[in-house]
């Protein structure tokens, strides 16, 4: 954070929550609430072991959701995620067996470990917000919210997910390992009991879906919708950049701007906001060409520059 | 891309002004020597540097400058075939090789000459490319171009003007922008550079500006050409003489100071006259002496009349006889004054000029309607030939008038007694101030005095140069025997000055009633006017071999009634002069000079305003800030708006203090930076409010009078 704006005082209460768990990592923990209330999907990647199962679990309880993992192994078939109809013998008819795809908050760990055929029946359900069983659909609880994540390290036998996918999350986020402090105190909270374990909800669900309506009502003003177009149509211009951003791009970064300015306890979206979510929001969306990559270029230097030249509207 | 470009550029422009600083040396070398076709070795210099431009392999530069040297050679000398120019000119090589180390340069034919010459200017362009391309630097050439030109300029025909002015504003430009090049080179700055040309080009711009507008005095001191060469003279002679080291004096010369030295025969024609009467023709008068030279008094009135008008100035008092007559002036030399007889009515000229007569030396000058000098080629007049009734004169009684007397008797303080002396024993016993004129004038013809224009004195540190002629020499020209004859009336009290301008001349031929005569810079005089109380100034001749044109008439024809009259109303005859200094400001003068003066004073005050402008954006933080705040004060319109106007001009006055913003640096961040910098908050709280007003959706209201404190203090933090 840039300047120290306090949060709104809900997500304030659900940021503390999550914080006795997730030691030091308050951005990735208010980026999650961002993309959970802008109804948005996170990607996850990092290496095992800093938590980011643990960060779901408690951001699922602190919020009183349900909460679903699906481990994704190479040989996970589609109906293993969004389940399937049994014949029910004594009904005489099929009878469907929801996935664990059916429930709020769900962890897709490892995403990239399963065959794409798997990876995209999860996808489009993200994108539709239902899943179709035999030709009947059903409707995926609200609020959903998937956070996904994928191993940069161990590539082999993995399939990478295509750019298609990619663009169906709203955020790429890291979570980077904590500091010599922060994981001595790791250290000394789960010396007895789990932390995980001891936390309580602090809003419901209904709550919860109450406050993405609340979201959805938070101002966008026309020159910051300018400013954030003009961003993404850089990217798609940009001489080093071999895919830029879509449109669902400019969508979900201005979506996530209003959660954001939300979570801060504004009604309106300030160019702040845009300049802190453009990373996350259109990293993972920007293929940078090869030749550039080999001068040492990345999709987040990119961004960065992007930024640079991009004129914040500073008058109506 | 844009890199290779620049350095593309920029070598142009080296190159380009090295160029142009060789060739300025090339282009008065017609005027000074014996040296034809220049452009010739322009072109080699022009190529020369084209090929160095260009980064030519060195082979096929030389053997383009070879080639052009033998195509110039034989189409200026030999006009053979190339095989054959190539052969002349290895023999004459082979030829005049050995009369360069036994100095016999006398010998050289031309075309060897201006083979050299080639060979010197790739020489000159090579080491001119070697010292802009690996150091930069060309000072101490710039530095003798301009040496060359103001030598060339003083002692040759050569003007230099244009070539000052080039080299003025080229050179410090160029020398500008080496300066910048070399740092350039020590240090990667491409920041800045826009300033500097704005800078450097303003300097330069102001430089011309005031240099044009600025008055261009004459020369203040006389040429140094001939004090130069009399010195060298003096220098010869002083071998045989070492007393006589002497002053050349040609023709009709402006400066006076210092009287004495041979006069140099010069039959330049001066101007053609048709004329009805034989006369002197004047130039000016002069009235101070010094001891050792005539010396103008100072004064800057004019007066101005017009074009074929009659002067309305009378010469003399209507006791004078006067007989109209008219006469042509053609002149052969460009003169700014105009060459007149006494009695002058009407000067008419083709030319819509305006005559201005400087009222203390009766000097005319002809000028067009914005004072600017306009020499006119030639002119007719209209003049009144006076005969002076000898009663009359005789009748004159001494002059009273306080002021003329102060004017015209002045003499220096150090003039030796004995020539007081001499003056009051020649006029001792007569009775009329007539009478003494005459004694004195008559003292020259029968005391030994001569006429002489080789032999002549130059009064010595301590001399006095009327003493010396009287007393010692005795031997003279006209300014000998005019000066003395003034200074020693004037030793007696009788004013009198002296007067320039040219004798009658030679008569060519006679057509129709009217005589030709030509005047040459040989009959350039000086003669003696006497002021007579109640008639005005009478001209006499004290110079041996010189006759007095003018007529004075016999007592018989003119009755002692006529002169007498005047006498009694001697105020309405006052010397014109007296009535011009008396009236100091005369109208026309000033209205005329109006047009002249109001476009200098333009240029001035633009001059002034340009430079005004500039100190006020140079001196912007100290003033602009409170002006803003001045501004804001008095501006009560349309509360909301006028605290994002006051925001936006918060954020130039911030830019302009330093404090820059990014384009993709969010207001925010900008305010923690600004914030950061002066050790406040107060930038970040106005940034909030000013947010609220730029992304909310109903604009917040902010009461102006609420933030404008913060405001205020922020903008005062911008004063520097």
């Amino acid at each position: 954070m840039e300047t120290n704006e306090t949060l709104q005082p809900t997500i304030a209460q659900v940021v503390e929550n999550v914080e006795k768990v997730i030691i030091g990592k308050r951005d990735v923990v208010i980026l999650s609430i961002v993309a959970l209330l802008a109804k948005g999907h996170v990607l996850l990647e990092d290496v095992p072991g800093v938590g980011k199962t643990m960060l779901v679990r408690a951001l699922a309880k602190s919020v009183n959701a349900q909460f679903k993992r699906i481990q994704f192994t190479p040989d996970l078939l589609p109906s293993d995620v969004i389940g399937v109809s049994v014949y029910n013998q004594k009904e005489m008819q099929f009878e469907y067996k929801p996935g664990p795809i059916m429930g709020n908050i769900v962890l897709a760990d490892e995403i990239n470990r399963t065959s794409p055929k798997t990876q995209s029946a999860l996808l489009e359900a993200m994108e539709e917000g239902n899943v179709t069983v035999d030709g009947v659909t059903r409707p995926l609880p609200r609020p959903f919210f998937v956070m996904a994540t994928q191993n940069p390290i161990e590539y082999e036998g993995t399939y990478p997910l295509p750019e298609a996918q990619l663009d169906r999350f709203m955020f790429k986020l890291k979570m980077g390992y904590p500091s010599l402090a922060e994981e001595i105190e790791m250290l000394n909270r789960s010396e007895k009991v789990p932390p995980i374990e001891e936390i309580q909800p602090v809003i419901t669900m209904d709550e919860l879906l109450h406050l993405q309506k609340q979201v959805a009502d938070v101002y966008v003003d026309e020159n910051v919708k300018r400013y954030i177009v003009e961003m993404v149509q850089q990217s798609r211009e940009n001489a080093s950049i071999y895919l830029g951003v879509s449109p669902r791009g400019s969508v979900a970064l201005m979506k996530a701007a209003q959660a954001y300015a939300f979570v801060h306890g504004r009604g309106f979206v300030i160019p702040d906001d845009v300049q802190f979510l453009a990373p996350y929001v259109l990293s993972h969306r920007i293929i940078v060409k090869s030749e550039a990559k080999f001068d040492g270029l990345t999709a987040e230097e990119m961004v960065a520059q992007i930024m640079k030249r991009t004129p914040v509207p500073i008058q109506r | 891309m844009m890199e290779a470009v620049e350095n593309i550029g920029r070598r142009m422009i080296i190159c380009g002004f090295a160029c142009w600083l060789l060739i300025e040396w090339l282009l008065p070398l017609e005027a000074v020597s014996d040296t034809t076709n220049a452009e010739v070795f322009m072109v080699f210099v022009a190529a020369c540097f084209l090929l160095y431009l260009l980064r030519t392999p060195i082979w096929i530069s030389v053997l383009i400058k070879i080639a052009y040297m033998i195509y110039a050679l034989n189409s200026l000398f030999y006009h053979v075939s190339y095989v054959q120019a190539v052969k002349l000119i290895f023999q004459e090589i082979a030829h005049h090789a050995p009369m360069l180390f036994a100095a016999r340069w006398m010998e050289w034919t031309n075309s060897f000459r201006s083979f050299l010459f080639f060979f010197l200017l790739w020489l000159m362009a090579y080491l001119l490319h070697y010292r802009l391309f690996t150091q930069k630097r060309l000072f101490l050439f710039y530095a003798l171009t301009v040496t060359y030109i103001a030598v060339l300029d003083t002692f040759t025909a050569f003007r230099g003007n244009g070539a000052i002015i080039r080299l003025v504003v080229f050179g410090f430009f160029f020398l500008s922008f080496l300066h910048m090049e070399r740092l350039r080179e020590k240090a990667t700055i491409a920041e800045g550079i826009r300033e500097w040309w704005g800078a450097c080009l303003c300097l330069i711009g102001l430089a011309i500006a005031c240099g044009y507008v600025s008055p261009k005095l004459p020369p203040q001191w006389p040429d140094p050409v001939a004090f130069v060469k009399s010195y060298a003279v003096a220098q010869e002679e002083k071998r045989d003489d070492p007393a006589s080291a002497k002053v050349k004096k040609i023709g009709y010369g402006q400066n006076d100071s210092r009287l004495g030295g041979p006069f140099i025969a010069d039959d330049t024609v001066v101007f053609i006259a048709e004329d009805e009467k034989r006369h002197y023709w004047r130039v000016e008068t002069k009235d101070i002496y010094t001891g050792k030279g005539w010396e103008s008094f100072q004064s800057e009135q004019l007066q101005s009349f017009e074009n074929n008008v009659d002067l309305g100035y009378s010469w003399w008092s209507p006791a004078v006889k006067k007989q109209l007559m008219t006469a042509s002036v053609h002149m052969k030399q460009s003169y700014f004054h105009i060459v007149y007889p006494y009695g002058l009515r009407k000067v008419k000229a083709k030319e819509n000029v305006v005559y201005r007569m400087e009222a203390a030396t009766e000097k005319i000058y002809t000028t067009d309607r914005s004072a600017y000098t306009l020499p006119l080629a030639s002119y007719d007049i209209v003049y009144e030939y006076p005969t002076f009734p000898i009663e009359a004169l005789k009748a004159a009684p001494p002059v009273k008038d306080a002021g003329l007397l102060e004017r015209y008797t002045q003499l220096p303080k150090n003039l030796p007694e004995r020539v007081r002396a001499l003056a009051k024993q020649i006029a001792s016993g007569k009775p009329t101030q007539y009478e003494q004129v005459k004694a004195i004038e008559q003292y020259f013809h029968t005391n030994g005095y001569m006429y002489e224009t080789t032999d002549v004195a130059v009064p010595g540190k301590n001399e006095d140069y009327v003493d010396q002629f009287l007393f010692e020499t005795k031997k003279g020209y006209c300014d000998n025997f005019s000066t003395s004859m003034v200074v020693m009336l004037r030793a007696i009290g009788i004013p009198a000055r002296w007067v320039k301008g040219y004798t009658s001349g030679r008569l060519l031929e006679e057509k129709n009633g009217k005589y030709i005569y030509e005047i040459t810079n040989n009959d350039a005089h000086s003669w003696v006017e006497v002021y007579f109380f109640g008639i005005g100034w009478v001209p006499f001749e004290p110079t041996q071999g010189f006759t007095n044109p003018y007529v004075f008439s016999a007592p018989q024809s003119a009755p002692e009634t006529a002169p007498l009259p005047e006498q009694r109303q001697p105020e309405q005859n006052r010397v014109p002069l007296d009535k011009v200094r008396e009236q100091p400001h005369s109208a026309p003068a000033e209205e005329l000079s109006l047009p002249a003066l109001s476009w200098k004073q333009a240029a001035v005050a633009l001059a002034v305003l340009l430079a005004f402008v500039w100190i006020a954006y140079r001196t912007r933080r100290k003033w602009w800030p409170y002006a803003t705040i001045v501004r804001f004060q008095y501006k009560r319109t349309k509360g909301d708006n006028l605290f994002a106007e006051a925001y936006l001009s918060l954020l130039r006055h911030l830019d302009d203090y330093g404090l820059k913003r990014n384009k993709g640096q969010t207001l925010r961040q900008y305010a923690a930076y600004v914030d950061d910098w002066f050790q406040t908050n107060e930038m970040t709280k106005l940034t909030l409010l000013y947010e609220k007003m730029v992304y909310q959706q109903e604009t917040a209201r902010v009461e102006w009078t609420e933030v404008k404190e913060l405001w205020e203090n922020l903008i005062k933090r911008t004063v520097s």
